[in-house]
């Protein structure tokens, strides 16, 4: 493995990384989360929701310029010295290895009950697993090249949401602002796992080749992030009703349900093909970013462990994917994880750049 | 070089394993049915709850065998539940039942009027069943008329799936899907209507449309109502109807058009009262008149036919409206969406309880009727 070359990523690679981590699981019961307190404004939310990462963004930017050679676990090394920084690079490890045992789980949920009716859950998650190992190994460039090319799915796939629209209602949506600003508000608490995302740039920043356009990229790829959610909720809405979308676990896979195309009998099966590759991108950025911390953690040599350690987090991943019992479940486990990000995405870089203010303050005295 | 042949090797066997390729089953092993019916059927003791009662589940088996005369197999089944039926199907015949391809269901008269919500869960659950597929009510027992014998067709759901799939072409008769179906029973400010067919001498006809009250069926509109509901709730029907253009009690043109019509919906608001201006914009083509003067602007025939037309269709949805407010006593014109749209929260308890019966509705009708075919 060249280490020079594996490990680093465009600042266009960037931007897919960014959307590919929030366009997963996430969104395809993002409506069902936005409407259950905010009703027909339930698309407010999502557009709210979306100032959250934004603020995220420019407090890691922030820290990251500070640092740029350096990924969270050196960061922490840093400011608080090896055992308090520890701690926090140990809380980032876990949150990053929930996520993605969460978003492999809701996938092998979704595959098993509308595809693979008859294999068991285990063979399904070995499966990707194994996909998902083969694919961080090789270094982030190939996880950036990975979100580029499947980036060009997801329009695809939102195209095919268009047909539906024939069975819509737009007094769905009416009276709008009329939820109040605190059910809104609450809506936006809930929709929180659909938007964390933000706080990957703690690793991928050192391997970015251009460090000066973070912020232009970051803002992009939340601009498509929040278009992509915005449109998936308003569909939603228009065609569903809100009363309707609280008795549904998967909104977005319904959408392609209703539609009656010649020749495609079944659209739903025929989205979820494109989904298997756009739903795994997050999986892969936070597995990558999972491995490349504990390496770090542990004092390993990228060059030499990193391919052991990849597979080693793999079966972590695994192991915990495995432990919840049913759906339910894991949307408890997602919910507590949407609170995590205002840890991770956050309090973190708040935390860090206080830290380093303070550290350079003591510097200076000196 | 080994390491490319054992990559290609790990892929050919996921290729085979996740393709489901090698428990592969020919179609004529399988029990696919296309048309399902369901009934109530009332216990011994005569009880009237829907979660006492025992339901009979009719499908319709195409049969896919060369050697096999008859097209389609048609079984009932009687249980518990629906699922209690798929048991007991199994139990007697030897093929996989796949319930993927159902294409249309048909609910009987007196499961509809008990509630559709227990028996639409097992369809709406199912991620296999399209949520497209058609529903109609049958006039009396779904499973007789699924029993009914057809002729000229290759079986009795063919016929049924054609017949709801066309409706909406030439009858007035809204194709109503599974998907609107739930969607307008689960919603405060809707109601569905659902087509009602019934068995003839020579196989299966639309009757009509169901009104429905939320997912129980209140009453049943004829044709000649199911036409005015159609076209004051903006559906995306058409057919042909007849005219008749008098002058002074004399009859002096007759015909038909073919019209096709949509609607827009303003609701205004002094206090408690609300008023619903229902627009019809109706757009025709006359295909057959039997006055031989031409319908050039000279004669005026066309806007005398016009007015026709639109006399005899506003006086039937006024008729039908007073008969909506007094009778049936709930929306099924689909109106209230609109007074919810602007005062979602503050009506939202209260369309149960008298609104849509206390509320004024004016219909308009605008009509356009262009000449058709090739002659003057």
């Amino acid at each position: 493995m060249k280490i020079d070359t594996s490990f680093q990523i465009t600042d266009r690679q960037f931007i897919f990384i960014l959307i590919g981590g929030a366009t997963g699981a996430g969104i395809l019961s993002l409506p069902r989360l936005a409407t259950q307190e905010a009703l027909q404004d339930g698309w407010i939310s999502v557009l709210i929701s979306a100032f959250v990462p934004l603020i995220s963004l420019l407090l890691i930017e922030r820290l990251c310029r500070i640092y740029p050679k350096y990924s969270l676990s050196e960061i922490t090394d840093k400011l608080f010295g090896k055992f308090v920084g520890r701690i926090f690079t140990l809380g980032y490890i876990a949150y990053t290895i929930l996520i993605v045992s969460t978003s492999i789980r809701v996938f092998v949920e979704i595959t098993s009950l509308y595809i693979l009716q008859r294999t068991p859950t285990p063979v399904i998650l070995c499966i990707y697993v194994i996909f998902i190992i083969y694919t961080i190994m090789n270094g982030s460039t190939l996880v950036g090249r990975f979100n580029e090319l499947v980036f060009y799915l997801l329009p695809v796939s939102l195209l095919l949401i268009l047909p539906s629209f024939t069975a819509s209602t737009y007094t769905n949506l009416l009276p709008i602002g009329e939820a109040g600003l605190i059910n809104i508000l609450k809506a936006c608490f809930a929709l929180s796992y659909s938007y964390s995302r933000t706080e990957l740039i703690f690793v991928y920043y050192p391997m970015l080749k251009q460090k000066t356009r973070v912020v232009r990229d970051g803002v992009i790829a939340l601009g498509i992030i929040t278009f992509v959610n915005v449109f998936i909720t308003i569909a939603s809405i228009v065609i569903f009703g809100t009363e309707v979308l609280q008795k549904i676990i998967w909104p977005f896979i319904l959408l392609y349900k209703i539609v009656d195309i010649p020749v495609i009998e079944r659209l739903d099966l025929f989205f979820l093909i494109l989904w298997t590759a756009i739903a795994a991108r997050p999986s892969i950025n936070y597995s990558f970013v999972s491995s490349y911390s504990i390496t770090q953690f542990l004092n390993l040599k990228l060059e030499k462990h990193f391919s052991a350690v990849s597979i080693t987090t793999g079966i972590i991943i695994f192991v915990v994917a495995l432990i919840p019992k049913n759906v339910q479940q894991v949307f408890n486990i997602i919910t507590y994880l949407g609170y995590g990000y205002f840890i991770a995405g956050i309090g973190y870089p708040i935390i860090f750049l206080l830290a380093s203010l303070f550290l350079k303050g003591r510097t200076t005295k000196k | 070089m080994n390491k490319r042949i054992l990559l290609l090797t790990v892929c050919i066997i996921m290729l085979m394993l996740l393709s489901g390729c090698w428990d592969a089953k020919d179609i004529e092993d399988l029990s696919i049915p296309i048309v399902g019916g369901y009934d109530l059927v009332k216990n011994s003791t005569g009880e009237e709850s829907s979660m006492g009662n025992k339901v009979a589940v009719t499908g319709v088996f195409p049969l896919f065998s060369p050697d096999i005369v008859s097209s389609a197999t048609i079984a009932t089944n009687i249980a518990k539940t629906i699922g209690e039926t798929r048991t007991k199907r199994a139990l007697r015949t030897p093929q996989q039942q796949l319930f993927g391809v159902l294409q249309a269901v048909v609910y009987g008269e007196e499961l509809a009027e008990q509630g559709l919500h227990n028996y639409l869960d097992i369809l709406y659950r199912n991620p296999h069943i399209k949520l497209n597929l058609f529903v109609a009510i049958a006039e009396g027992k779904a499973e007789e008329l699924l029993k009914n014998k057809i002729t000229n067709y290759s079986n009795i759901g063919d016929y049924i799936l054609d017949l709801l799939r066309n409706s909406y072409k030439e009858s007035f008769i809204p194709s109503v899907t599974l998907h609107l179906l739930m969607l307008k029973s689960y919603s405060t400010d809707k109601n569905p209507i659902v087509p009602i067919i019934k068995a003839t001498e020579n196989g299966v006809s639309i009757a009509g449309v169901g009104i429905f009250k939320a997912d129980k069926l209140i009453a049943k509109a004829g044709i000649e109502e199911a036409r005015i509901i159609s076209l004051l709730r903006g559906e995306k029907v058409e057919g042909i109807i007849p005219f008749t253009v008098k002058d002074e009690e004399e009859v002096i043109d007759k015909g038909s058009v073919n019209i096709k019509g949509s609607r827009k919906v303003d609701v205004l608001r002094k206090g408690n009262d609300f008023t619903f201006n229902i627009n019809v914009k109706i757009n025709g083509q006359l295909i057959e008149h039997y006055n031989k003067k031409p319908l050039d602007k000279k004669s005026n025939l066309l806007k005398e036919i016009e007015n026709s037309i639109k006399l005899d269709i506003e006086s039937q949805c006024i008729d039908f409206i007073e008969k909506m407010q007094n009778e049936y006593k709930v929306d099924c014109i689909d109106i209230t969406r609109y007074a919810m749209a602007k005062w979602r929260s503050e009506l939202k308890d209260k369309i149960d309880q008298g609104f849509i019966e206390n509320v004024t509705i004016k219909a308009n009708i605008d009509i356009e009727i262009l000449r058709n075919g090739e002659l003057e």
